[in-house]
């Protein structure tokens, strides 16, 4: 009958479908190395480039390399090391990274690279080295840091002198949001604080509010504070308290920056320089490509400073499987893949992380096109990055997930929301945070 | 009489609220036109912009060659091809077996599928991928399609309510014959069901063309992928090249629009039981 | 020869069984261990690394406590209340709309579909736009009628709301369902309704919704199971925000699963939503003797 010939043929073609092996059986000669990342586009294209390279100058290594789109990333690849598939090499987000070194997924680097004779804190630079307790379990490649950029013209137009532009003596906070109130004006020419100011007809906004919780631990930083610390919850310090009002401060008090719930909702950045609708803006370096395109004469200024200057940096970190079969074969790759001196792929839009990219300035050029990054960004970054960035407090946090998606960001909502005053937010989610807490690295 | 004023006006705002109806529906397709022809930074300004300053026809170019995409429609087309066969054979058996023959426990294992769609996936993903990992499926196209040929809830359910509106006349009158259960299945059920059966096609056809879980868990080679994981990967840990996917989203979505047109045209309007009374 | 052997309930029983053949083996194969599987682990503390640890009900002892979980149960509920309810009147509606003959009634139907297969980042980024409180498309219309503009998804209360527009927007696939079932309906009767001097009214309750109501049935249930498993809008859009009130049951487990990887947790959860499911389905089966009507039977 047609419906039988039907059922048949197309169960003989899912099957034959099947047979077709993945991977052509091995000999026993080549060694595959698995990695996986999350690279697209272009990022990507060049990684591949890479890995046929080594391939090409290593021969008996297979390069098994599969890229996983990022937001997914997180979901195949915990089910690839449930399922007992642990790739060689795997990227692992900054939260996650120090779990899976200290769950004997991640290898321990610092017996490998003393083994080659290097010591890693010399050569790497402190926001890429996920560390705890002695043990290294992560680099991070292609880092990036939290920057401010500034529209000159804006600043021009207003009389307002340019932020400080020296990492060694940025603004101090209140200096910068003195500037920020000049800055501010809505449709009526109006600045915060005259009669008639109208903060919905708001035509250049002085800022926008820094209320990620990643921008906030730099801040906490600089003010000598944090979320938490070994005895426990530490917003509730003078310090913590102080940098949540500050920046609640900017859309509430001063009305130098939109409301940050509904940050999403605004336009591009990029757009809102160019339109002069924006002042200044703390962010990612990432975003520097995109703003440049539409604004190449951007202004870049470290963050403006509590108490001291600081700043943030992370990237994707890489880790390497500790229960690959080729430990030696692996970390050979490792390196290779790491850095930039055989592997410049991804310095071409992230930073270098190792020192002597940002001493030597003659290799200025491998990581900061001159086409691409303008005057101010190759005066700025280098030092900043040098010297006066770490990781995130986030990283060192045990369940970090858990304590800052469903606990802090919401509390801070409550903040931005004017639904409780930072007091009251911020002591409620002392009490009910540390039911959860689960310490720090 | 019938006053034609007020059918006219009944006509009118008939046609006005289907008007609406159909500008509300198309807006987020010309959305996606649009903001396939525009740069990236043009997408989100607001006010909205309803046409792009200079239109960007290389976003299409841009976007099938970044990925592969030719290959991925194929794919695609390969994947929903195997399921739509897959779930329309099963799902027609099982709702048949549910619906028109009484036999013991029917009530228990009718029960039991439907449960199978009130767990998450996300907790059944870990093991069944370890499943098909210890038979060494993973990285080909079989975890994709051979479960088509057997359980899903959904079409089993929907399959049986639409047998279940059938009256039973015709079944009662082919036992009397002689015929077996296939056969009433094959020749009677079957053919009453069209409009049913279309919309399992059409489901069929939508969610595995969407589905990128499905294929991001269990490809690897990247010249295995799919249309939908394709537009995945448009979006990287920064930022996402909006203008990119949404013109391939908007290639993506023509096969799918053009099947429809071509599909609807089987919703026969008016079935009529002739011969039956009562 | 068997066949003298065999009573006719036999021959039904495993006639029965033959057609469902493909379903149980499915379940043996596909669901059996998945489903157990999970059960299991909802009783260990797996982090999907680490070899799991028996704790006993602890996982679901402590969910009952957990502030945020029980946060997710109130906003999913709450979606669900209003997304099934709206989203089926308005796939009636338009299956309703869409049954008339009308000249270009294809193309009609083609457009309305759409909502449907638009890719979710795609309906993402037009519904901020529409609900853009800066000059979105919605606060334009609340300015033109003059009232104020709202935050909408960006507000604590109005996101839900919010949420089950769009829900309601892309219930092309419902309408379709809902279209088929009433290809269904033989036309005789409704010729008979006007023969007795009824309206459209009349034929509209009590031919058309009896005859469909084994469909209306079968959207009511499957509009629960998927809407208490809403995923994609909170992922995608409000990422559980503001303060968690748009945190769905699913995304919260999601997280919980491969974010955190607490998996033990994440299988608790998918189990007590099981039993919410569970009871929800039986209760609804329940019902259906009053209200829905099977021409077959």
């Amino acid at each position: 009958m047609k419906i039988r010939k039907v059922l048949s043929l197309g169960l003989a073609a899912v099957m034959a479908m099947g047979m077709v092996p993945a991977i052509p059986a091995a000999a026993e000669e080549p060694i595959t190395i698995t990695i996986v990342d999350w690279n697209t586009g272009v990022a990507s294209d060049l990684q591949k480039a890479a890995c046929q390279e080594y391939m090409d100058s290593h021969p008996g290594i297979i390069i098994d390399h599969q890229t996983i789109p990022y937001d997914d990333y997180n979901t195949k690849l915990n089910t690839l090391i449930a399922a007992g598939e642990t790739p060689d090499i795997f990227y692992a987000s900054d939260m996650a990274a120090l779990n899976y070194g200290n769950d004997g997924v991640a290898q321990d680097l610092t017996p490998f690279y003393e083994a080659d004779g290097i010591d890693i804190h010399e050569k790497f630079i402190t926001p890429a080295i996920y560390e705890t307790d002695g043990k290294v379990y992560g680099l991070a490649y292609g880092v990036v840091a939290t920057i401010m950029y500034f529209n000159k013209a804006i600043f021009d137009e207003a009389g307002v002198e340019y932020p400080s532009q020296d990492p060694a003596n940025p603004d101090t906070w209140d200096q910068w949001v003195e500037k920020l109130q000049a800055l501010t004006v809505d449709q009526s020419g109006n600045h915060p604080g005259d009669d008639g100011f109208n903060p919905i007809a708001t035509r250049t906004y002085g800022t926008l509010a820094p209320s990620w919780y990643y921008h906030l631990s730099a801040f906490l930083h600089s003010a000598g504070g944090s979320f938490f610390d070994e005895n426990g919850f530490a917003l509730s310090s003078e310090a913590g308290l102080r940098v949540i009002q500050a920046v609640d401060d900017l859309t509430n008090k001063y009305q130098v920056a939109p409301t940050p719930i509904a940050e999403d909702a605004l336009p591009a950045v990029a757009s809102m320089f160019k339109e002069g609708q924006l002042a200044t803006y703390i962010s990612g370096s990432y975003e520097y490509i995109d703003i440049a395109a539409e604004n190449p004469e951007i202004g870049i200024a470290p963050l403006p400073m509590f108490d001291k200057p600081a700043t943030i940096g992370w990237a994707a970190c890489c880790e390497m499987s500790a229960t690959t079969e080729h430990p030696d074969e692996v970390f050979d790759f490792f390196r290779w893949y790491t850095e930039a001196d055989t592997n410049p792929c991804h310095i071409a839009s992230n930073m270098p992380n190792e020192y002597k990219y940002y001493e030597d300035e003659s290799l200025y050029d491998v990581w900061m096109d001159p086409e691409l990054y303008n005057e101010d960004y190759r005066a700025v970054v280098p030092e900043l990055m040098a010297n006066y960035s770490n990781l995130p407090e986030m990283c060192y946090t045990k369940n970090a997930a858990q304590i800052f998606d469903e606990y802090v960001a919401p509390a801070l909502d409550t903040i931005w929301i004017g639904e409780s005053s930072v007091e009251d937010a911020v002591t409620t989610l002392g009490e009910n945070v540390m039911s959860v807490y689960q310490g720090v690295w | 009489m019938r006053n034609p004023g007020r059918v006219f006006l009944k006509h009118l705002l008939t046609w006005i609220f289907v008007l609406l109806l159909c500008i509300i529906s198309i807006f987020p397709f010309f959305w996606m036109v649009r903001s396939s022809l525009m740069t990236k930074t043009e997408i989100f300004g607001t006010p909205m912009k309803w046409w792009p300053k200079e239109i960007q026809w290389q976003n299409y170019s841009q976007a099938m060659t970044q990925v592969p995409f030719v290959r991925y429609f194929m794919n695609s087309l390969f994947l929903v091809a195997v399921n739509i066969i897959g779930k329309l054979l099963s799902s027609s058996l099982v709702a048949f077996g549910f619906s028109r023959i009484e036999f013991r426990g029917r009530k228990i294992w009718f029960g039991i599928v439907i449960a199978t769609m009130m767990i998450p996936w996300s907790v059944l993903l870990i093991p069944q991928f370890m499943l098909w990992n210890v038979v060494g499926l993973y990285n080909t196209y079989v975890p994709l399609t051979l479960p088509a040929f057997f359980l899903d809830g959904f079409y089993i359910f929907l399959l049986r309510q639409f047998f279940a509106t059938l009256p039973r006349d015709y079944d009662e009158a082919a036992i009397l014959d002689g015929a077996s259960y296939f056969t009433i299945y094959s020749r009677i059920i079957m053919p009453l069901c069209k409009p049913a059966l279309m919309t399992v096609c059409v489901f069929t056809f939508m969610n595995t063309w969407n589905d990128f879980i499905g294929p991001m868990i269990y490809l690897k080679d990247p010249k295995m992928s799919t249309v939908s994981l394709g537009l995945q990967m448009f979006i990287s840990q920064y930022t996402t090249e909006w203008h990119l996917m949404m013109a391939a989203a908007t290639v993506a979505i023509v096969p799918m629009i053009i099947m429809f047109f071509f599909a609807q045209r089987y919703f026969i309007e008016g079935m009529t039981f002739a011969g039956i009374k009562g | 020869m068997k066949n003298r052997k065999m009573t006719p309930a036999m021959r039904r029983n495993l006639a029965g069984y033959l057609f469902i053949a493909p379903a149980l083996v499915g379940l043996l194969v596909f669901y059996a261990f998945p489903m157990l599987f999970s059960l299991g682990i909802s009783f260990t503390d797996w982090n999907l690394r680490l070899s799991p640890n028996f704790v006993g009900g602890d996982n679901y002892k402590n969910l009952f406590q957990d502030q945020v979980y029980l946060k997710s149960i109130r906003v999913t509920f709450y979606y669900t209340l209003l997304a099934v309810p709206v989203s089926n009147v308005y796939a009636l509606l338009m299956a309703l709309l869409l049954n008339m003959k009308f000249k270009g009634r294809s193309v009609v139907r083609t457009i309305f579909y759409i909502p449907s297969i638009v890719p979710a980042v795609a309906a993402a980024g037009i519904w901020m736009y529409i609900f853009n409180p800066y000059n979105g498309f919605m606060n334009q219309l609340m300015q033109y009628f003059g009232w104020d503009p709202q935050m909408w998804i960006y507000s604590p209360s109005q996101v839900i709301p919010c949420i089950v527009v769009m829900a309601a927007w892309g219930a092309g696939g419902t309408a379709i369902i809902y279209l088929a079932a009433l290809q269904g309906v033989p036309t005789v009767l409704y010729e008979s309704v006007s023969i007795d001097g009824g309206n459209a009214v009349h034929k509209f309750f009590y031919i058309t919704v009896p005859m469909i109501s084994p469909i209306i049935f079968y959207n009511v249930i499957m509009g629960v199971i998927n809407s208490m498993q809403v995923f994609t809008q909170g992922y995608i859009m409000t990422k559980g925000g503001p303060n968690n009130n748009s945190l769905f049951y699913v995304l919260l487990l999601y997280r919980r699963a491969f974010e955190q990887t607490t998996m033990g947790i994440a299988c608790a959860m998918a189990w007590i939503l099981f039993v919410i499911l569970g009871v929800l389905t039986v209760l609804n089966f329940a019902l259906s003797n009053r209200w829905v009507y099977y021409g077959g039977e």
